[in-house]
């Protein structure tokens, strides 16, 4: 797979290609915008310094997304002995909206409103089922690649992705308003 | 319909591709013979193909990408000596 590390042990070797995939999976851990950037900066920098340790051949893109999830626990950890945490700014959608140029003006619109109705769904989850549908679904990783990144047993994986998947196309179908959504119906 | 809850797992194994060899082709022998399974596969579908519409789930801001690209200079400067 591309995301193979290639044995080149510098900074370089750790592409920005994984920016967006693992700052989606800070916010879908944090569900804060702040604590995710900070979490993101946080995963280059140990992975940088440790980069020597990682062996050619190895899962670059799992490695990434394992260190970020060890740094978040370490945090919630530590968060535990401290003040509550604030989350949920994640409302503040419009600047992550990714327009697809080819799309005319109705079709854009249509596109945002479903964007924001999956984020708010996803995020309505609990944080182990918005993890397993992060990793597989937006993505790509394997059952075995996201048993190793969230530590648990393939057969765990499997079953909270049915789970989240079940819950998800309630939470959308709940929210459909004659849009796409309302096709999700079809095991309810 | 008992064999359906069996099939139900296999539905989500196969559209993430997970299932090969015989498990693989048993799966497709089954769905070509059940419509739960197959209006199951269709829903399973739709969802997939919703969430990979807003894909990326989120976009970096500018500001992260800046920093980061700038730790990364500084730490391989460092590493270099310079």
């Amino acid at each position: 797979m591309s995301w193979r590390n290639d044995g080149t042990n510098s900074a370089d070797a750790i592409g920005l290609e994984y920016l967006d995939g693992l700052y989606s999976y800070a916010l879908v851990l944090s569900r804060n915008h702040a604590e995710a950037e900070d979490l993101v900066q946080e995963t280059y920098v140990r992975a940088i310094q440790a980069m020597g340790r990682l062996r050619p051949g190895s899962n670059m893109k799992g490695w990434l997304f394992t260190i970020l999830r060890n740094i978040w626990l370490n945090q919630l950890r530590k968060l535990r002995n401290g003040p509550p945490m604030v989350e949920l700014d994640i409302d503040n959608g419009a600047a992550n909206n990714v327009i697809e140029p080819s799309m005319n003006s109705h079709d854009l619109y249509v596109s945002k409103i479903e964007t924001e109705q999956v984020r708010a769904a996803i995020q309505e989850l609990s944080v182990e089922f918005r993890e397993v549908i992060l990793l597989r679904e937006y993505e790509d990783l394997s059952y075995q690649e996201i048993a190793s990144v969230v530590d648990c047993p393939v057969g765990t994986v499997m079953s909270r992705l049915a789970r989240a998947r079940a819950k998800l196309r309630e939470l959308l179908s709940t929210t459909a308003n004659g849009s796409d959504l309302s096709e999700l119906k079809g095991t309810q | 319909m008992t064999a359906c809850v069996e099939y139900s797992a296999a539905i989500q194994l196969y559209l993430d591709n997970e299932l090969s060899g015989p498990s693989l082709e048993a799966s497709l022998v089954h769905l070509r013979g059940c419509d739960a399974c197959r209006v199951q596969l269709e829903a399973e579908k739709s969802l997939s193909a919703l969430l990979h519409q807003s894909q990326p789930l989120y976009v970096a801001p500018d500001s992260l990408r800046t920093a980061i690209a700038a730790t990364r200079h500084i730490i391989a400067l460092a590493a270099s000596g310079k």
